[in-house]
């Protein structure tokens, strides 16, 4: 399995583990690559279970009755724990329990090689499947977008860095959001995104969001929702940098694509 | 980000020391720490609870139950390896939906497993300030980050956080395919990463 699959496959299960929304084999896949994992994907999980640990203050705090607190302080018993006998309590001897163990652990590891088998196929029909509705969900973001009432168009062409390249941005600058087209691009390094600039007039770059992708394409569509401006009266430019992953507050990297509305 | 995240992570040891000490405590059977622990905990794991179980009665029920468990498996605790906020938290959203699930929660009205109510409260009632403190500036970002996140991904993670619903029960319950579930779920938790990050 590539590198770049395997980070695919890991990003894609990794929200699903942490909410603990896996099915079983997910579940051990995870895990499995989860001993494997590089350092960002680490961070990324650390990240993604950190967010899953703050959705419990997204609920309004209430509070329980003023009685509820001595009901429970003084229904907490002792906190000795008494230590069992595993062989007095069951008359048999370790040597027992130490085969049937071992019975337990080769069927188990047999029943596991055979889920896992299973899994692949169900993984790789489920990953089609998830490619094609992804597709589904950009086109009908598209239509809706090309559906308002005023739409911008900005074409962007290629420079130095990737000539051949070119994108477009489709702008419903009343609604705050855009498709983003980019094309003929080389995948960004592991340690970087693309990042997409509105430069008005006169102001500062603002940042459209980030974005990556595994493999170029011609056809690769993006969702912008970070776009909650209104054009300038005067010249409104969009431009595609190479920047540290995640974004930067304004532009470091080289530019590759810039283009200006007509 | 690597500096936010280390940042969020600092914010969090302060607290953290705090009740870290007070598990410890607890391990060793002392009640008082019991007391401050629940009392910092309680108006946040209730409100929770209710949004899962949507019965007072059997929150409190279960807020029994919840800071049973801390005092029985406080040994269970290891701050090498996670934040006292995270053991209270995961466990108290454990024996929640477990709760969702037994025979008699099933049987009872609010068993309703129609998914048509995916808005985190933003309204809070009886609020205690001082004791909310701590939690109230990270709430509000994340509530802000919640509403930011397109419609679609919002109720995946809602329903899957508060429901404990699987990606396959989410899939057959909101009657969409499962891939999209996953892709859904899985840049919603991307996003609010992101804007959680920004927010700070």
């Amino acid at each position: 399995m590539s590198n770049s699959k395997k980070h695919t496959d890991f990003e894609a299960l990794c929200a699903g583990y942490v909410l603990d929304a896996l099915s079983a084999s997910e579940k051990e896949t995870f895990e499995r690559l989860l001993k494997d994992a590089s350092p960002e994907q680490i961070q990324l999980f650390e990240e993604m279970t950190t967010v899953k640990d703050e959705l419990v203050l997204a609920s309004s705090p209430l509070s329980p009755s003023a009685t509820l607190e001595d009901k429970i302080i003084n229904g907490l018993t002792s906190n000795e724990k008494p230590v069992k006998d595993i062989k007095q309590a069951s008359g048999l001897t370790p040597a027992v329990f130490k085969i049937a163990a071992a019975i337990l652990l080769i069927v188990t590891a047999s029943l596991s090689y055979y889920s896992y088998q299973l899994s692949d196929t169900l993984s790789s029909q489920e990953n089609r499947l998830t490619e094609l509705t992804n597709q589904l969900e950009r086109q009908e973001q598209l239509l809706d977008i090309l559906s308002a009432r005023e739409i911008t168009f900005v074409n962007m062409n290629g420079l130095d860095p990737s000539p051949d390249g070119y994108g477009k941005i489709i702008w419903d600058s009343q609604r705050g959001r855009a498709v983003l087209q980019l094309a003929n691009l080389p995948t960004p390094p592991a340690d970087r995104d693309y990042q997409l600039w509105l430069i008005k007039e006169g102001e500062d770059p603002i940042s459209a969001g980030v974005f990556n992708f595994d493999q170029p394409s011609t056809d690769l569509f993006f969702q912008v929702e970070q776009l909650n401006e209104q054009p300038s009266q005067l010249s409104n430019t969009f431009a595609v940098t190479l920047e540290p992953k995640g974004g930067v507050p304004q532009p470091t990297g080289d530019m590759f694509l810039a283009g200006a509305q007509d | 980000m690597i500096i936010f995240w280390l940042t969020l992570l600092a914010a969090f040891a302060s607290y953290s020391d705090e009740e870290r000490e007070w598990l410890v405590r607890i391990k060793n059977g002392d009640k008082k720490a019991m007391r401050l622990l629940y009392r910092k905990y309680k108006n946040l794991l209730f409100g929770m609870i209710i949004t899962i179980l949507k019965d007072r009665e059997e929150a409190e029920d279960c807020l029994q139950e919840i800071f049973t468990q801390i005092w029985e498996k406080a040994d269970y605790f290891d701050s090498e390896k996670g934040r006292a906020y995270t053991f209270i938290v995961t466990m108290a959203r454990n024996k929640a939906i477990d709760r969702t699930r037994s025979k008699q929660f099933k049987r009872s009205e609010k068993a309703d497993q129609t998914i048509n109510d995916f808005t985190f409260i933003p309204e809070s009632e009886e609020n205690n300030p001082h004791e909310d403190l701590e939690f109230q500036e990270r709430a509000v970002i994340v509530r802000d980050a919640l509403q930011k996140l397109p419609k679609k991904e919002r109720e995946v993670i809602f329903v899957s956080y508060y429901k404990g619903l699987s990606q396959s029960q989410i899939s057959e319950n909101m009657d969409i395919p499962l891939g999209t579930v996953k892709y859904r779920m899985r840049q919603g938790m991307l996003k609010l990463r992101d804007y959680i990050a920004l927010d700070k």
